[in-house]
């Protein structure tokens, strides 16, 4: 009796999982949950990005920031040994975060349609002045340091399948949040790469807000700035006079 | 559970590391009356905290250390006031220039490589002098007190600048410091060290305290409370202009540094009352010259990433 409930339930399930795919498109995505908080002892967190994609095609998940613009520094050589800044450039259009999460090792990818969604391809997006600069190395250079902050990242094998229902299997992968990531709204797109082919891309939006004392002070700190500048002196001198009475206690007579 | 956000940094740091690193550079700052920001702000840096933050919080930090340092030094009696004060009024004058003199180094480029030479130059030549001159102290007396007498006994050049210094106007008495001196002197040198520390973007301890050493002639020990007096103030006024134009102070960060610091800087009193004279100046020596080699190491080996950050934005 027991095995034929069991039987009849997994029917019913099938049967509505089948529905659900002839109903809905064949993509979507959710992100859980839908926004991060930063509080007092944050230090980085994750998100589960999930959906289906149809299943024969292969999903690659980009997370990225708002195009910014910043003002670097090149280093070069003086007198031919002497290693320091020998100019200012400015890129243009550079997200702050890049972060790129694939089902397997991106060369093996149907080569470039899933490329476009990964870090080679920001050559193209950023823009280097003054013109005269070499282009690919700066932005190249630029790369290895985001890359060293973890803000630039390529995540090969972190895409896992699940079953396939009707045409349409299940995707999920785990997006690290670094504690880097600042407040902000990020993009996360999902690719669909299809015989070689980059066949869609659907996008949702990641909001990461300050909450509780960090907001406060941030709201302090660029909405009364010089009242943040003396609270922070004040503080200081009293945590030094502090430490001083507390030492004179040790120190003294008892 | 051990992390804390920063709202200004924009990162989060492990509580104990940021206590432990205030904490070391509380105790160089009580023992030798320098500020360290040459030692926490590339440390910061090398953490993830962006350069402006690293610097404008480690100056609020100082404000803690400094006032912890100058009462616990006040109470030995080592604090010059009036010296003290008139090093501030010239340190503030020259910093103002220095700033200045900064803009029109950059206008005409090579900045970088003017300031970069000069600091090491100025570092390996204050430093190799200082190692030398106490080296020679604690051989021929080994017994002496922390106190001016290797100062004058340097060779004849030091009395011919002895007797010009009788010739300046506005002789006045330094008690704390023992010396009768005129009151041009202590701002003339304020503000070179101001315009220097500017230039170099420090806050100019490490120049200071040489400066006080040799050309003030004033004894160690008072030296070192001296400055730690001065630091206090200029790194007031930095810490409030930093939050104020460039919102760069991150209070978070300021907070946990100080909480080790103003206890490092204590300790380091107690250290410092136990070491002679001689013995000071031969241990700072030798951390200029360490920071010296650091720098030149900086210039010399080839950097993973030929991009960096810029400073100011």
């Amino acid at each position: 009796m027991k095995k034929i409930i069991t039987l009849l339930s997994i029917s019913f399930l099938a049967f509505l999982g089948m529905a659900q795919v002839g109903l809905a498109a064949d993509v979507d995505m959710t992100i859980t949950p839908a926004a991060v908080e930063i509080s007092a002892f944050y230090n980085g967190t994750s998100v589960m990005v999930k959906g289906r994609i149809p299943a024969n095609a292969e999903a690659v998940v980009r997370v990225s920031g708002a195009g910014e613009e910043l003002h670097l520094k090149k280093k070069g050589k003086v007198g031919g040994f002497l290693w320091m800044n020998t100019g200012d450039v400015t890129l243009e259009n550079a997200p702050n975060v890049y972060m790129v999460y694939t089902p397997r090792e991106i060369t093996d990818l149907d080569n470039s349609p899933a490329r476009r969604l990964s870090i080679p391809a920001l050559k193209d997006r950023i823009t280097v002045s003054p013109a005269s600069e070499d282009k690919d190395f700066i932005v190249g250079e630029f790369i290895k340091l985001k890359k060293k902050y973890a803000l630039y990242t390529i995540n090969d094998e972190t895409v896992k399948y699940g079953a396939v229902i009707n045409g349409a299997k299940i995707f999920k992968v785990k997006v690290a949040i670094p504690p880097r990531m600042k407040q902000g709204i990020y993009k996360i797109d999902l690719g669909i790469v299809q015989d070689g082919k980059l066949t869609k891309v659907i996008s949702k939006e990641l909001k990461v807000k300050l909450i509780g004392f960090p907001a406060q002070l941030s709201k302090l700190a660029f909405g009364k700035p010089l009242t943040h500048g003396i609270m922070a002196v004040l503080v200081a001198i009293a945590a030094g006079l502090l430490m001083g009475v507390i030492f004179r206690g040790k120190g003294g007579a008892h | 559970m051990w992390h804390m956000y920063l709202p200004i940094a924009g990162n989060s740091v492990n509580v104990i590391t940021i206590f432990g690193l205030g904490g070391v550079v509380g105790l160089l700052s009580g023992i030798f009356g320098v500020g360290g920001g040459f030692l926490m702000t590339p440390l910061l840096i090398m953490i993830g905290i962006p350069p402006t933050v690293a610097a404008a919080s480690d100056s609020n930090q100082i404000v803690g250390a400094s006032t912890s340092g100058t009462l616990a030094h006040w109470r030995l009696g080592n604090v010059d006031v009036k010296m003290g004060l008139l090093l501030l009024v010239g340190g503030v004058i020259g910093g103002t220039g220095g700033v200045q003199v900064i803009k029109v180094l950059r206008a005409m480029g090579n900045a970088d490589f003017l300031i970069n030479i000069t600091y090491v130059l100025m570092l390996g030549g204050v430093g190799s002098y200082m190692f030398w001159e106490s080296l020679q102290g604690l051989k021929q007396e080994p017994e002496t007190s922390p106190s001016r007498e290797t100062a004058a006994a340097a060779p004849k050049k030091e009395s011919t600048y002895a007797r010009l210094l009788k010739m300046l106007p506005w002789q006045t008495k330094f008690e704390k410091s023992g010396s009768e001196i005129s009151i041009l002197l202590p701002l003339v040198f304020g503000t070179l060290v101001g315009v220097l520390a500017a230039i170099m973007g420090v806050g100019g301890g490490f120049i200071m305290v040489p400066v006080m050493v040799y050309l003030l002639r004033m004894p160690m020990h008072v030296v070192v409370g001296t400055s730690l007096f001065q630091i206090l103030f200029t790194c007031v006024n930095v810490t409030i202009m930093q939050s104020y134009s460039n919102h760069t102070v991150d209070f978070v960060l300021a907070l946990l540094l100080l909480a080790g610091s103003t206890i490092g800087a204590q300790f380091g009193t107690a250290v410092g009352k136990k070491l002679k004279g001689d013995q000071l100046k031969i241990l700072l020596a030798s951390l200029v010259l360490l920071v010296c080699v650091k720098m030149l190491a900086g210039l010399l080996i080839t950097p993973d990433i030929l991009v960096a950050l810029k400073g100011g934005h």
